[in-house]
């Protein structure tokens, strides 16, 4: 398994990124013991110290626990945080971007629904 | 744990400063990366720490000690680089034997699994092995000694592409092993700074910073927007570097000193743009007169 | 957290020995050639003869002895010495745990071991001429003494190991830090002027009139001299000036 590391993000947001990435797909379950920094690093060939700032942010966030001497668990009720997060920080984000992106192209507030209305048949 | 202490060092051969004035700590088990240029002095500072030269002033301390030909420091200490130089009555075996008598952590079966893996022959002598196969063999050496400050200086020069992110593999998981102080010297960041905690950048003898990954990461930032708007940003910011290409500019500022939110930046036309670690590293090096675009203007 | 390592001095310097005595076994293996050359280069005439003749009585005596073999030692040993302190044996130790002053001592250590080892090979050289000389001629061989005596071999010892030393100091005189070398060409050129200038002032014959103790006493302590200023100039250098 190996995920592209893109340069200019700092690794920690990368591998924060993929942790809740993996609790989305369900691939990390509530309760369950997450991957230590020393995993972390060595899957992604990354500095320990870097894979665990990567966890500590989302500790911070509340997305996993602590329990001593275990390791780092995911927190129940992880997955809904992460996607109530997701749609309101990262959709509110990309619609605004959106909409910039079209105004500076010249295309109608109409013309844009339109377009999101059309690609959702097409993605259906 | 007190790993390394300078005070004001200074080194110079004649009349050539190659250091001037470093003041540094590192503390703890980390993997540093020591960056800089060609001529950087990065060479000098690793052997004065290493013992192997004695600083002209200032001070510098190894686990409390003055390294300078001291043993007890010599004893926790391996500085790898390309003049490491071994008997030539010895075979690259007889070389594992003898570092196993000398260093007490030394890990022969390791030794003997990566050289198999690079398909080096231990029956030849250290001075027959081509460039890169002896590049390997250093670094082999360096790691499985297990040195509690263990030095590599330029250890991937010789080696092929692929061999190359096998090693730094191989130094992360032989770091993960047996945490110790591992300082990488090195003019191609990109290819390791995945691997690496903090950096010392050097330049002209000097510490132009020395940061944790992330922090030199969002030291710098770049700037791109009308010719007019980007102007009034250079009266007041002190620029890196500049590029105008038609009505467009793009610059590379501090983004500590930079005091506009992104959307106030937004709202000028200007996009910022992140920039990789070794990019920040290239622009704080950076010099007037030293953009090769200057030679052709 | 890992703790550092603790190793004495003593062992480390202990390990050096050992290896560098296997290492540079071939300066021994160049002295046992060089002893073989000169045995044979002596064999029909002996080292020093004098000769006779009065009437139709002719005379020769063949004279064998030990000094030769000495001397060749002696000179051996100042190559050696030398051959010790240059770069390409030194940049060696690098690799392994040590110090400069580690290493020197080491060298040293290794000087003194060879230079015994040495006096083994002088003394088997001579048992090994006398054997063959008693085999070719029965008749016409007179033994002066057939024990080499333990004074003698002491002052063998001496001798090889202050040339031993005074090689190494002028090695490490060289290869040290500029001061010292200035300091070195600076005592060359003097001591020079003085043998020129008041060739007197060295009086050898005295030297070599005193006891086989005193003489060997004189060596160690001479020996022990440049040994203690190769160790100190060894602990000022660094190993850029390698």
């Amino acid at each position: 398994m190996h995920i592209q590391l893109n340069n200019s993000i700092p690794i920690y947001l990368q591998i924060a990124e993929w942790l809740q990435h993996e609790i989305i797909a369900d691939r990390l379950q509530a309760d369950e013991k997450v991957y230590s920094q020393y995993q972390l690093a060595e899957l992604f060939n990354i500095n320990p110290a870097t894979a665990g700032k990567g966890l500590t942010l989302l500790l911070e966030e509340q997305l996993l626990y602590k329990k001593r001497g275990l390791g780092m668990f995911v927190i129940a009720d992880a997955k809904d945080k992460i996607l109530r997060k997701r749609r309101n920080e990262i959709l509110t984000k990309m619609a605004k971007d959106l909409v910039l992106e079209a105004r500076r192209l010249l295309v109608s507030d109409e013309e844009l629904l339109r377009l999101i209305q059309k690609t959702q048949e097409e993605l259906k | 744990m007190k790993v390394i202490r300078c005070e004001q060092l200074s080194k110079s051969y004649g009349h050539r400063q190659a250091l001037q004035q470093v003041t540094c700590a590192i503390d703890g088990q980390k993997i540093v990366g020591i960056i800089g240029r060609n001529g950087a002095g990065k060479s000098t500072l690793l052997h004065i720490f290493s013992g192997h030269i004695k600083a002209t002033n200032g001070t510098c301390q190894l686990f409390d000690q003055n390294p300078f030909n001291n043993i007890r420091t010599a004893a926790n200490t391996i500085l790898i680089d390309d003049q490491l130089s071994f008997s030539n009555y010895l075979s690259l075996s007889d070389i594992l034997t003898m570092a196993a008598d000398f260093y007490p952590n030394w890990q022969n079966d390791l030794a003997y699994r990566l050289l198999q893996y690079a398909e080096i022959d231990l029956a030849v002598k250290h001075q027959q092995l081509s460039k890169g196969h002896r590049a390997i063999f250093n670094v082999v050496y360096g790691l499985v000694a297990r040195c509690a400050f263990t030095i590599l200086d330029e250890p991937m020069n010789g080696m092929d592409e692929a061999i190359r992110q096998d090693f730094y593999r191989v130094i992360l998981k032989e770091y993960i092993a047996f945490p110790r102080t591992i300082l990488i010297a090195s003019h191609h960041l990109q290819e390791m700074e995945t691997i690496l905690e903090e950096i010392l950048l050097l330049h002209k003898g000097k510490i132009i910073t020395h940061a944790t990954i992330d922090e030199l990461r969002e030291q710098l930032i770049s700037l791109t927007g009308p010719n007019e708007e980007i102007d009034v940003l250079c009266a007041y910011l002190p620029i890196y570097a500049r590029k105008t290409m038609a009505n467009l500019s793009s610059i590379i500022v501090d983004a500590y000193q930079l005091k506009l939110s992104h959307e106030e930046l937004q709202a000028r036309g200007i996009t910022q743009t992140a920039l990789s670690v070794s990019d920040v590293c290239k622009y704080l090096t950076y010099e007037e007169g030293s953009d090769i675009d200057a030679i052709f203007d | 957290m890992q703790s550092l390592t603790k190793l004495s001095p003593i062992l480390i310097i202990k390990k050096q020995v050992k290896w560098k005595a296997k290492l540079y076994i071939s300066a021994l293996s160049s002295l046992v050639i060089l002893q073989i050359i000169f045995t044979l280069l002596f064999f029909n005439h002996g080292n020093a003869s004098e000769g006779y003749g009065r009437g139709n009585v002719n005379v020769q005596f063949f004279i064998y002895s030990l000094d030769v073999y000495v001397m060749v030692a002696m000179l051996w040993a100042f190559i050696t010495g030398l051959l010790f302190s240059t770069k390409a044996y030194r940049r060696d130790d690098l690799a392994i745990i040590s110090s400069q002053a580690s290493s020197a001592i080491a060298t040293i250590l290794v000087v003194i071991l060879y230079s015994m080892i040495a006096v083994m090979i002088i003394a088997a050289s001579y048992y090994i001429q006398l054997i063959g000389l008693f085999l070719r001629q029965k008749d016409a061989f007179i033994i002066d003494q057939l024990i080499i005596s333990p004074s003698i071999l002491l002052v063998c010892f001496g001798s090889i190991c202050l040339f031993g030393a005074v090689g190494l100091l002028v090695g490490y005189c060289f290869q040290g830090p500029i001061i010292v070398k200035l300091a070195t060409i600076l005592f060359f050129i003097v001591s020079l002027f003085v043998l020129i200038v008041y060739p007197e002032f060295i009086n050898l014959q005295s030297f070599i009139l005193l006891s086989n103790l005193k003489i060997s006493i004189c060596c160690f302590l001479l020996a022990i001299l440049c040994f203690g200023l190769t160790i100190w100039i060894a602990h000022q250098s660094e190993v850029s000036a390698l």
